[in-house]
């Protein structure tokens, strides 16, 4: 496994999970095909049977469903480190699509090679179980952000989650962090129309809580958003005690 | 399929759209608006919880200039006893 995907799981996997070297050493030996991917370009469609797994090495991707009627529900954002549709190795068929938001660096590891290590590192199946529980537990607090939370509040619970998340694994600088994402995707995660993100933004600009020049959202004051967006992070069990 | 730019007056004052989105008719503006303003409307009023009087409105543009405006009104007239 060449070296950004290996440092990007490594890095990931211990924000969560305690690894032996013999853990990663087995990581490292673990095969990959990388793959760069444009922008917004589908990488699994629901209904795929695929067999292997992606893992992002750079770059963001999501995950969505469309309803009959066309609209979308972005049901999670991705970081690097992550490997959004590791479910595939247990569960056979798509039940989402899987898409990059931003140009992505992929690497794609077949499902046979991750059995076996799965059968060898015991310590890192249980790892990789871990970071698909952390998964459900992020859609579950989703799910609560969506169906209660007022539109301000949830644009600064998202914000707080995505600085947490990518200050885990070493992408944040001061608070600030690039996130190309466009208000229609906002949109798309927080069950909000792009008007509502643009005013919502507006909002939280005026209280000085970020400044938001996207692709930058610079976090003015974590603890202020924090609370404006109702956000208490231990669901997110970044550290292997949580 | 053109850019239109949809600008909210509400009691905060106004919001300038400075992203815009595509749009292939103005059937589709409308429908985007509208349904943009039902939820802006639908949180002001439960946020106040029912006791205030509401008046938005999405002023939507394009770059040739304004395309319509879509406006909001809740009214409560209670029944003297």
């Amino acid at each position: 496994m060449a070296g950004p995907f290996a440092n990007a799981l490594i890095t990931k996997l211990l924000v969560t999970n305690n690894l032996d070297d013999e853990d990663v050493s087995a990581i490292l030996s673990l095969p990959i095909r990388s793959q760069r991917f444009d922008a917004h370009t589908l990488i699994v469609r629901e209904g795929d049977r695929p067999e292997e797994s992606c893992l992002i090495a750079n770059g963001f991707a999501f995950r969505s469903k469309t309803t009959f009627d066309g609209q979308r529900q972005i049901v999670s954002l991705h970081i690097p480190g992550e490997i959004p549709d590791l479910q595939s190795l247990h569960l056979h068929v798509m039940d989402h699509d899987l898409a990059t938001l931003t140009p992505c660096f992929l690497g794609f590891i077949t499902h046979m090679d991750l059995r076996a290590l799965n059968g060898a590192r015991p310590n890192v199946a249980a790892a990789l179980w871990r970071e698909t529980l952390v998964d459900a537990s992020i859609f579950r607090e989703w799910i609560v952000n969506v169906g209660r939370r007022p539109g301000t509040v949830r644009m600064a619970h998202l914000l707080s989650e995505l600085r947490y998340r990518l200050e885990a694994i070493g992408r944040t600088t001061d608070g600030a962090f690039e996130l190309p994402i466009t208000q229609l995707e906002l949109g798309d995660c927080l069950g909000l129309s792009a008007v509502h993100v643009n005013r919502v933004l507006k909002e939280l600009r005026d209280e000085g809580l970020i400044q938001a020049e996207r692709p930058s959202f610079r976090l003015l004051d974590k603890a202020g958003l924090e609370e404006r967006g109702h956000f208490e992070p231990s669901y997110l069990h970044l550290s292997p005690s949580l | 399929m053109r850019r239109y730019y949809f600008d909210l007056i509400d009691a905060q004052g106004l919001s300038v759209d400075d992203e815009g989105l595509e749009c292939s008719d103005t059937q589709q503006v409308q429908a985007e608006a509208a349904r943009a303003l039902a939820d802006l409307a639908r949180e002001a009023i439960h946020e106040a919880a029912g006791g205030l009087e509401q008046r938005m409105a999405i002023s939507v543009r394009d770059d040739d200039g304004p395309v319509m405006e879509v406006e909001f009104s809740f009214e409560i007239h209670r029944s003297l006893r």
